[in-house]
């Protein structure tokens, strides 16, 4: 629960998503994608490093939420990251984040500024509301 | 000869590198406690310095990785002495530390500790394979900012303490009658658990071995050299284990004692955390101390 707490500091409220037009998105997730279901089943999230992952310097990722039965692109009203590592019991710098969804695409964004502060096993957590559910998907990454 | 063996030990201590020495108690530097009273001793100090360098993490498979925050850290640390009877004595310790990263430094007061010791068997000339057994008893209170709370974990020049207190009990045996010194200690190390961000944590219990060897060249010149094992059981966050959070951590030191007179020494230490074996959730470091001791 102080997980959700501390993610309620840092939540990136999307209300604009919902409204993006479906046209260009990629409705339907490809059938090699790779991800994680969300602990509740809400979700299903594909994250893709763009740059990165890194430690002791930023990273950046894009976030594809889709529907966690259907596969189908879902949008979503807000998202949070918060890089965790579960094996020392200790979170990160998060003050260089931000979300910014992809225009014309549903339940896309991309994260710039994810800074892991050392090398090792990082638990990256994405918490999401979904039809007003709130759901956390974990994202498990090793920095160099 | 003896004089080729020890520059050899010198030598191997640098190759070792170092960070804040882990000597046996009884020759210097038990676990933490960087003070320790001989039986004729009343009132002893102990001023240090010491430097770690070249941090690298050590992840749940052995594997190096960035450490990120500091470069060097530096310690001054004072530490005070008081003999009751030949058997008893208690030290107090207090460091003070300085992080510093590329131009950035930040200072801090460290955790202060308290120990204590009580001789369960007095070492003799008459019979010196009867080593000196002692129980130790100690206590670290956590007052400085740790990784948990940190203003700023970018830098992470805050972080200069563990978060947690500890309490110790231990065990420390010590042939010091020959020319040939050699000695064992086992703490049994008690953190206590602490709540930041609402989670509340519990490190692991822990525990430190420590296995010592030396040579006493002459009165005034001494070489020790061993290693450590700590092992910390896992992590739990409100009660839940964290998976994959128990560490293993072999150090290994090289000290030189110099008696410039009957009651004042110099320790040069050299040693570096994370040195050889098996190495888990923690971080490699090599480190340099020089400390001034004086009784009375
Ligand atoms: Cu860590």
């Amino acid at each position: 629960m102080q997980y959700l707490l501390r993610l309620s500091l840092c939540v990136f409220l999307c209300q604009a998503c919902s409204t993006h037009s479906k046209a260009d998105a990629p409705a339907v997730m490809p059938a090699s994608t790779e991800g994680v279901a969300s602990k509740n089943g809400t979700f299903f999230l594909k994250m893709d490093w763009t740059t990165g992952p890194k430690s002791a310097a930023t990273s950046a990722a894009t976030l594809s939420f889709y529907d966690a039965n259907h596969h189908q692109a879902i949008s979503v009203d807000s998202v949070a990251v918060v890089p965790w590592m579960t094996t020392m019991g200790h979170g990160t710098a998060m003050k260089d984040q931000k979300i910014v969804p992809v225009a014309g695409q549903v339940g896309h964004f991309t994260i710039d500024g994810i800074y892991l502060i050392m090398g090792g096993p990082w638990d990256i957590r994405v918490t999401a509301t979904v039809n007003g559910s709130v759901d956390t998907a974990t994202v498990a990454v090793t920095a160099p | 000869m003896r004089r080729r063996r020890l520059v050899a030990g010198l030598l191997l201590g640098l190759l070792l590198g170092s960070s804040q020495a882990f000597a046996c108690a009884s020759c210097g530097s038990g676990g933490d406690d960087p003070l320790i009273l001989y039986p004729n001793e009343v009132d002893k100090i102990y001023v240090g310095v010491a430097r770690a360098t070249a941090f690298k993490n050590v992840d749940a498979d052995g594997r190096f990785s960035t450490s990120g925050g500091p470069t060097v850290k530096d310690t001054l640390t004072l530490a005070y002495g008081h003999g009751f009877s030949p058997r008893a004595f208690v030290t107090g310790t207090l460091p003070w530390l300085r992080n510093s990263r590329q131009e950035a430094t930040q200072t801090s007061l460290g955790d202060p500790s308290l120990a204590a010791r009580y001789a369960l068997v007095m070492a003799s000339m008459a019979e010196p394979l009867i080593p000196q057994v002692q129980m130790l008893v100690g206590y670290k209170q956590s007052m400085t900012h740790s990784i948990h709370d940190s203003a700023d974990l970018k830098t992470e020049l805050d972080v200069f303490g563990t978060g947690f207190s500890e309490a110790k009990l231990g065990v420390d045996i010590w042939f010091g009658q020959l020319d040939w010194l050699a000695g064992a200690a086992f703490n049994l190390i008690k953190p206590l658990p602490h709540t930041y961000d609402g989670l509340r944590y519990e490190p692991g219990l822990a525990s430190r071995s420590t296995l010592t060897a030396g040579y006493v060249f002459s009165t005034a010149c001494k070489t020790t050299f061993g290693a450590n094992l700590l092992a910390r059981g896992s992590l739990r966050g409100d009660g839940v284990v964290q998976a994959d959070s128990e560490q293993l951590n072999h150090s290994a030191f090289l000290t030189q004692d110099w008696l410039i007179s009957p009651v004042e020494s110099w320790r040069l230490s050299l040693s570096r955390q994370a040195a050889f074996g098996a190495n888990k959730n923690t971080a490699r470091s090599d480190g340099v101390s020089l400390a001034y001791l004086r009784s009375w």
